[in-house]
């Protein structure tokens, strides 16, 4: 018969295995974090800036003022892109704020929280603006159709959808992961 | 800055040991896992330490990192797999039969079928971490936390002896 006493012996006596690290090392990865994460946190925005700059020049550039398809199309695509600069920036900012030094059950209720809110971003606002960016870009068509040779129509064609095909799959690869570690969380509490 | 420095040499010397077994019996005696998810953890105590005002003891600090690290370092990332991580061989301090190994390796597979929070606590009551350092770590009171590990020391045992909980 075995007692837990027993299996508390057994566990002190296992041998000591030490990573193959040292606190030097792991000083300098802490670092390169840190600047990752901002990079990381201030790079998307900025892609997606220069792209919100990219449409407002074309907008000027092109002297789209009145009321067609290539102006609404262009200023529903802006409208979008300012929204998801805006959801990026607040979801980046809630994260940052659960500290990993709370205890587990206050970690776990905040990391649950968060995630249910991801989940409605993932669930209403993206494919609304991905809806809403769509409708902008086939907007944008009949000009591109107007004023580019047919070869390079078909390029803008296929290239635009094909992207956001690709953009779709990954919105539902990121919203399954983060939907099964809301379940996890939620099971926790 | 030399401060930190010298403070983050003293955490890492004092606590990685301990926070390596404890991410070890998280994942199922991977010691691949455990290097790295020990890593990530002194990596943000490295990150937070500037902003740790002394509310708590700093051992319930570093655990607390410890089991939100290894709880969600798996999950966050699906795609990380165990990786290659170099590891030192054992240093076998003591003699440690085969026999001693198929137990431990009983052990974690029995830990590995507690339920989450049931695993961390069993983790740092092994480990020797105080009472009301778990209690304030896991979020509960000491005397709910006195219930629980009564439960767990009886479940672990039982397990480790028939292979069921």
């Amino acid at each position: 018969m075995e007692t837990f006493d027993e299996l508390q012996t057994i566990w002190n006596r296992q041998p000591n295995v030490m990573g193959n690290t040292s606190a030097t090392e792991l000083m300098k990865k802490g670092e390169a974090h840190l600047k990752k994460v901002r990079a990381g946190h201030w790079g998307t925005i900025a892609i997606i800036s220069v792209l919100i700059f990219v449409l407002i020049g074309y907008f000027i550039g092109m002297k789209v003022y009145q009321l067609n398809g290539l102006s609404i199309g262009l200023t529903l695509m802006i409208v979008v892109m300012i929204a998801r600069v805006v959801l990026e920036w607040i979801s980046a900012n809630r994260f940052g704020s659960i500290k990993p030094d709370n205890s587990l059950a206050e970690f776990s209720a905040k990391m649950q929280r968060y995630y249910a809110w991801r989940k409605k971003i993932h669930t209403v606002f993206i494919p609304i603006i991905y809806i809403l960016y769509i409708i902008g870009f086939t907007l944008l068509l009949p000009a591109f159709k107007a004023n580019l040779s047919h070869g390079m129509y078909l390029y803008c064609v296929l290239s635009g959808y094909g992207f956001l095909t690709i953009f779709a799959f990954f919105l539902v690869r990121i919203l399954r992961k983060e939907m099964k570690l809301l379940e996890f969380l939620k099971a926790l509490n | 800055m030399v401060d930190k420095k010298l403070r983050f040499n003293e955490l890492f010397d004092k606590h990685y040991a301990k926070v390596f077994r404890l991410c070890k019996g998280y994942f199922n005696g991977s010691e691949a896992l455990a290097s790295d998810s020990a890593q990530e953890v002194f990596i943000k105590i490295w990150e937070s330490l500037d902003s740790f005002r002394g509310e708590s003891n700093v051992s319930t600090w570093i655990y607390r990192i410890s089991v939100n690290t290894c709880l969600l370092y798996l999950r966050k990332q699906s795609t990380k797999k165990e990786k290659a991580t170099t590891v030192f061989p054992p240093i076998a301090a003591v003699q440690y039969s085969f026999e001693e190994e198929d137990r431990l390796q009983k052990m974690y597979a029995c830990i590995q079928k507690l339920e989450e929070k049931d695993k961390m606590t069993t983790l740092m009551m092994l480990e020797g971490i105080s009472y009301q350092d778990i209690s304030e770590v896991v979020g509960i009171t000491q005397e709910a936390l006195r219930v629980r590990i009564h439960r767990i020391k009886k479940n672990l045992t039982q397990c480790v002896q028939h292979g069921n909980i």
